[in-house]
């Protein structure tokens, strides 16, 4: 089984198999590292980025009156005289908006069974004027980051619609409980998150998401605005349910108002979905100018164990040099990911070809560790201590099943082999 | 006496306001001056061509381009003279770069609607009090000063462009 995520961007610093075996998926994986904290630092730029992004340009408020007055100065017969003259006419109302899956173009790791898997989005207003955006989101395929396919659901009614609440970075449930965007000036985002439940599936098992954003009425702080379903030259947007089932969209009836220097148009401009995965409210093509607009993002299981495996060299002369004699000292930090403990961790690591296991250099958590199975004392070992040469460590996290090993908690391997 | 005085002084007032009114009436009545305002479209035809055309600002969007014209005539029996036209622009508007046109006429502009200079020599101080070259988005007024006389009957137009914002 080859744990394989091609687009997450890590560094494979690893050089020989490791074996894992963990109650959640009871398989043999390749192990597959990564530089956790780089990315989680990343992430949370882009999220600051995004958040309190506003850009230059801001546009003027739609209805406003653009209004104009020229004077003329002027000399008749020697005597001073003036006139002036006005134009005005208002400016209308452009409605565009983007959505954006904002994981970093790349399907969401989760767990097997995992509640409130968590896929973030920006929605952002590049319209003329203040509105709310209603949202839902719903299954879609293909995956949008390309292979494996589409190939599983999250659990039934499970699929809910979050907005930040700019509190505390990430999804809150405590803080984050909008389900409609409100009053978003124009060219600002706010961020979004689908949450939804994850049924029993395999490694690699992909789900596709499309989050559809509404436009609505604007003008009202902390009310949810009525949805703008029908612009004034005849476009409409299809029916929908949003806000987590709570508000039932017709869809649009199409009106055309003539132009008119006096009263304020609307018009969608809103940019069709470019992929097949981004759909409306009626589950086709995401299309322009029928205010509402969509991006889909993707749930990848994965295991939930992570390994960053690292080597330091230590020669006999004190320096770095990987030659007969030296010392190379590997360390595993062994991590859980996603929301759930996991039962019955066992860390396997092979000793190297021309390599020798240094005995007794097994430390868990800088504690020093016997090679002997000689549990409850410790839970490691050095397999074939007795008749050498030593093949493998081996490390139980889990203490023979008494323990669960948290997400989030890491734990560091460390042991030695020298250069034969 | 004193309801005397009050007739008196009222008599006066009107009379004094029925001069101004006529001396105002008499210079408004020797220009005909206009200010209109159109949405420009462009459209490109089958053969590549592109063609403008200035419509009615009925449906105006933000980086819409609108065409002012401004139009003045002698509509007097005498020579009409020293004309100068001044043109704030307008709100939620930004000037577009070398738009203003107007035959037989020096064009300036300000970036405060009080000092006036020619597009080269119009600046801008920053925060830190570093002077820049103004930049079209800077203006915020223009002065057409018309070079010669008017005649009876002459009419004269100056124009320019903004982007809506």
């Amino acid at each position: 089984m080859y744990l394989y995520n091609h687009n997450f961007r890590k560094e494979i610093i690893n050089i020989f198999t490791i074996l894992i075996i963990s109650a959640i998926d009871k398989r043999v994986v390749e192990n597959i590292s990564r530089k956790k904290s780089v990315l989680e630092a990343g992430v949370l730029l882009v999220f600051f980025l995004l958040i309190f992004s506003v850009t230059e340009k801001l546009h003027a408020a739609a209805g406003d009156s653009i209004s104009n007055t020229a004077t003329i100065n002027y000399d008749i017969a020697g005597v001073p005289a003036s006139d002036s003259a006005s134009a005005s006419f208002l400016e209308d109302r452009v409605i565009n908006f983007s959505v954006i899956e904002s994981d970093g173009g790349s399907a969401v790791p989760v767990v097997s069974d995992m509640a409130d898997a968590v896929l973030q989005f920006t929605v952002t207003n590049l319209g003329n004027a203040s509105q709310d955006f209603l949202l839902t989101a719903v299954n879609t395929s293909p995956n949008p980051f390309g292979s494996p396919v589409d190939n599983f659901d999250p659990l039934a009614g499970t699929i809910q619609v979050f907005v930040e609440s700019g509190v505390t970075p990430g999804y809150q449930a405590a803080e984050d409980t909008a389900v409609f965007v409100d009053e978003v000036i124009s060219n600002t985002s706010r961020i979004v998150y689908v949450v939804a439940d994850m049924p029993t599936q395999a490694i690699d098992d992909v789900s596709a998401i499309a989050l559809i954003a509404q436009v609505a009425e604007g003008g009202a702080a902390a009310l949810e605005g009525n949805p703008v379903n029908a612009d004034d030259n005849g476009n409409i947007s299809p029916a929908g349910i949003f806000s987590n089932g709570t508000t039932n969209m017709p869809a649009g009836i199409a009106n055309t108002i003539p132009d008119s220097i006096s009263t304020m148009e609307t018009v969608f401009n809103d940019p069709a979905g470019l992929n097949v995965e981004d759909v409306s409210t009626d589950l086709n093509q995401d299309v322009a100018s029928n205010g509402q607009h969509s991006d889909a993002g993707a749930y990848q299981v994965m295991s939930p164990v992570s390994i960053v495996k690292t080597v330091t060299v230590l020669d006999t002369l004190g320096g770095t040099d990987p030659h007969p004699g030296s010392t190379l000292r590997y360390q595993l930090d062994v991590t859980v990911s996603g929301n759930t403990a996991v039962d019955n961790l066992v860390i396997s690591d092979a000793i190297p070809a021309n390599t020798t296991y240094t005995d007794n250099s097994i430390l868990l958590n800088t504690i020093a560790q016997t090679d002997a199975d000689d549990a409850p004392i410790d839970y490691s070992q050095a397999i074939d201590i007795l008749s050498k040469p030593v093949i493998s460590i081996e490390v139980d996290l889990s203490q023979g099943g008494t323990v669960s090993v948290a997400p989030g908690v890491t734990n560091v391997i460390i042991f030695e082999v020298t250069i034969d | 006496m004193k309801n005397i005085k009050q007739k008196m002084a009222a008599g006066l007032m009107i009379f004094v306001m029925a001069m101004m009114t006529s001396v105002e009436a008499y210079a408004e009545g020797a220009i005909r001056f206009s200010n209109n305002a159109f949405k420009q479209v462009i459209s490109k035809s089958a053969d590549g061509s592109t063609t403008f055309d200035y419509v009615e600002p009925g449906l105006v969007l933000p980086d819409d381009v609108i065409l002012y014209e401004i139009v003045f005539e002698n509509i007097s029996d005498q020579e009409v003279s020293n004309i100068v036209v001044n043109n704030p622009i307008a709100n939620n508007s930004t000037y577009r770069d070398r738009s203003a046109t107007g035959d037989s006429t020096t064009i300036t502009f300000s970036v405060d609607g009080e000092n006036f200079a020619s597009a080269d020599a119009l600046t801008v101080k920053d925060k830190t009090g570093k002077i820049w070259k103004a930049k079209p988005e800077d203006y915020k007024a223009i002065r057409w000063i018309y070079t010669k006389p008017l005649k009876p009957g002459e009419k004269g137009k100056v124009t320019y462009k903004t982007t809506i914002k």
